[in-house]
């Protein structure tokens, strides 16, 4: 059988790399996607624990919520790169350094 | 080791593999496509552990929307690479890609510590009908709030990349 711990660890594993891809990716749309696989990972977490019987029905609903939120989160994310490009003309991260320019 | 840790290892490797190409590959398209299949890495061990609903959900608005949403973003804006994007491990990237290794491990040392539970055989109830009934009763309120953010959201993305120039036009 599978163990609870060994989905954590998964979990703990995709959350890592989705955080080193945030933190080391130059282009906006691949940061909102590295934000989805941490997203994703700790949604994992709680369909883990629901499985174990540590969490009743909230474990499921719990994910279900933070899947509607990555769709809005991304949703505006995306709209604020557009928005950035057509500023910039530029959607890296490191070329955006004025406000209100 | 048995059936059910196979598939879980095997789907386990298609995961972290389609997570490293989204996080690794400087191709847009191809880093979208390895987002894909991390996609559907995930919904497979949401299956797996007999999540079936949340797993169809996955497909649908991560796959079928967000998926497309990126596809979008990267026409609408044409992104190019710089070349600073390609391959260099500059000190940024670098200090990046160890403070997530130090988070990782933090987690996993946590993850390692705790006694380990076995996942029972049977599933506890908390498919589509149990869900649905929650979502009517006790959980009505923030399903309904949460549709409201969605919609408040959507409206806002629409009006955010609307272009100044159409904006004027109109005026």
């Amino acid at each position: 059988m599978i163990s609870l711990n060994a989905v954590l660890m998964l979990s703990a594993v995709l959350f890592a790399v989705g955080l080193a891809g945030a933190l080391t990716r130059k282009n906006a749309i691949l940061v909102l996607v590295s934000i989805e696989i941490m997203m994703n990972a700790a949604n994992l977490n709680f369909i883990a624990f629901w499985r174990a019987g540590l969490l009743e029905l909230t474990g499921p609903l719990f994910a279900l919520f933070t899947l509607v939120i990555a769709g809005a989160e991304s949703a505006v994310g995306l709209a604020l790169v557009i928005a950035i490009y057509r500023h910039f003309k530029s959607v890296d991260v490191a070329n955006i350094q004025t406000l209100s320019g | 080791m048995d059936l059910a840790q196979l598939g879980f290892v095997l789907l386990s490797a298609v995961a972290i593999a389609g997570a490293l190409g989204a996080t690794t590959i400087d191709d847009l398209p191809r880093a979208l496509l390895s987002l894909v299949l991390f996609f559907f890495g995930v919904a497979a061990l949401f299956f797996m552990l007999h999540a079936e609903f949340i797993g169809v959900v996955q497909v649908l608005v991560y796959v079928g929307a967000v998926a497309v949403l990126f596809v979008f973003a990267i026409v609408l804006t044409r992104a190019r690479l710089q070349a600073t994007d390609i391959g260099r491990l500059v000190p940024s990237r670098v200090l990046g890609i160890f403070g997530a290794a130090v988070v990782g491990a933090g987690l996993a040392g946590v993850v390692a510590r705790t006694t380990d539970v076995p996942l029972p055989a049977v599933a506890p109830a908390g498919t589509t009908a149990p869900i649905g009934e929650a979502l009517m009763t006790r959980y009505l309120l923030p399903f309904e709030i949460v549709s409201v953010l969605l919609t408040a959201a959507l409206i806002g993305a629409v009006v955010i990349a609307l272009d100044d120039g159409a904006e004027r036009r109109d005026a």
